[in-house]
């Protein structure tokens, strides 16, 4: 927690952090997305724990934005259509899992969960290197291709969906080290983040599982500063 | 006029990868739930009686 504290009160844009009454404590960090449509960046906010009275809000505005698309206006279905975040939530062990949104224009534009026990690296299998696992991300159906086409609306929200739980893996002493298994349709996306692919898991359905080793998580943070 | 020749930077470089890929999703189960996972998790769900229930039968004096 030392290392995003301090990144918070240091950090290059507004970061802040609210405490609540109760013992949690919310984080709250600026940060930048692009309006697709018109290339300006505006300011939105990552969130660090995602309630579940938030997720099952964002569950019923993600699946009622995807069910008024026209089955026929896509290409394909899109992996994630089936997904289910409160499911996800409900699932998930409580105090060993964390959620991560970002928030802009009052609804969350992407969500990521992460898995607060830490694994062995397979970077370096004879170390004692550890990666936080990446259980989900996705971002919001009106920010992705697949339902959007050319018209998706706010980008940067995978990104700095990554770059918030490279924060969590520092604060967790895996010195922003993580590791996914990426769905076929964004594998181009995280080996631009200069995640290393191991590619196809048996265990996991095949798909491709990834890792961000610590030096290449520093050079991510460095190249994603405007 | 932009100049097409000059370099992405990194930063442009992984907005426009982002931005080409079909979906930005990363998870362990790649569809969607099986429906025995479902049924698991309905059985979890805890039951909420609508009716009180007597703790005990009530005591009837002789």
């Amino acid at each position: 927690m030392r290392s995003l504290k301090k990144r918070c009160r240091k950090g290059r844009t507004e970061h802040r952090l609210r405490w609540l009454k109760t013992s949690s404590w919310v984080a709250l960090m600026s940060i930048w997305l692009r309006n697709r449509q018109t290339g300006e960046q505006i300011a939105a906010q990552l969130e660090l724990h995602v309630s579940k009275e938030q997720i099952a809000e964002t569950e019923c505005e993600w699946t009622g934005y995807r069910s008024s698309v026209p089955v026929e206006t896509l290409s394909a279905i899109p992996e994630s259509n089936d997904w289910n975040w409160l499911a996800k939530y409900e699932a998930s062990l409580q105090g060993l899992t964390q959620f991560l949104g970002i928030r802009l224009e009052g609804k969350l534009q992407g969500m990521l969960q992460l898995d607060l026990v830490p694994r062995a690296s397979r970077t370096n299998r004879y170390s004692v290197d550890h990666v936080l696992y990446v259980e989900y991300l996705e971002t919001a159906p009106w920010n992705q291709k697949a339902y959007m086409d050319r018209h998706a609306r706010f980008g940067g929200v995978g990104l700095e969906l990554i770059l918030g739980a490279i924060e969590m893996s520092v604060a967790h002493g895996c010195h922003g080290s993580l590791g996914l298994h990426s769905l076929p349709g964004a594998l181009g996306f995280y080996l631009s983040l200069r995640f290393k692919d191991y590619g196809p898991d048996s265990s996991e359905e095949g798909l491709h599982y990834l890792e961000l080793s610590p030096s290449d998580a520093v050079i991510l943070k460095k190249e994603s500063a405007k | 006029m932009k100049n097409s020749n000059i370099p992405l930077s990194r930063y442009e470089q992984m907005l426009r990868a982002e931005e080409e890929c079909d979906s930005i999703t990363a998870g362990r189960r790649a569809k969607f739930y099986s429906p025995a996972f479902r049924a698991a998790m309905e059985a979890l769900k805890p039951v909420h009686k609508t009716e009180a229930e007597p703790l005990r039968e009530p005591l009837v004096s002789k």
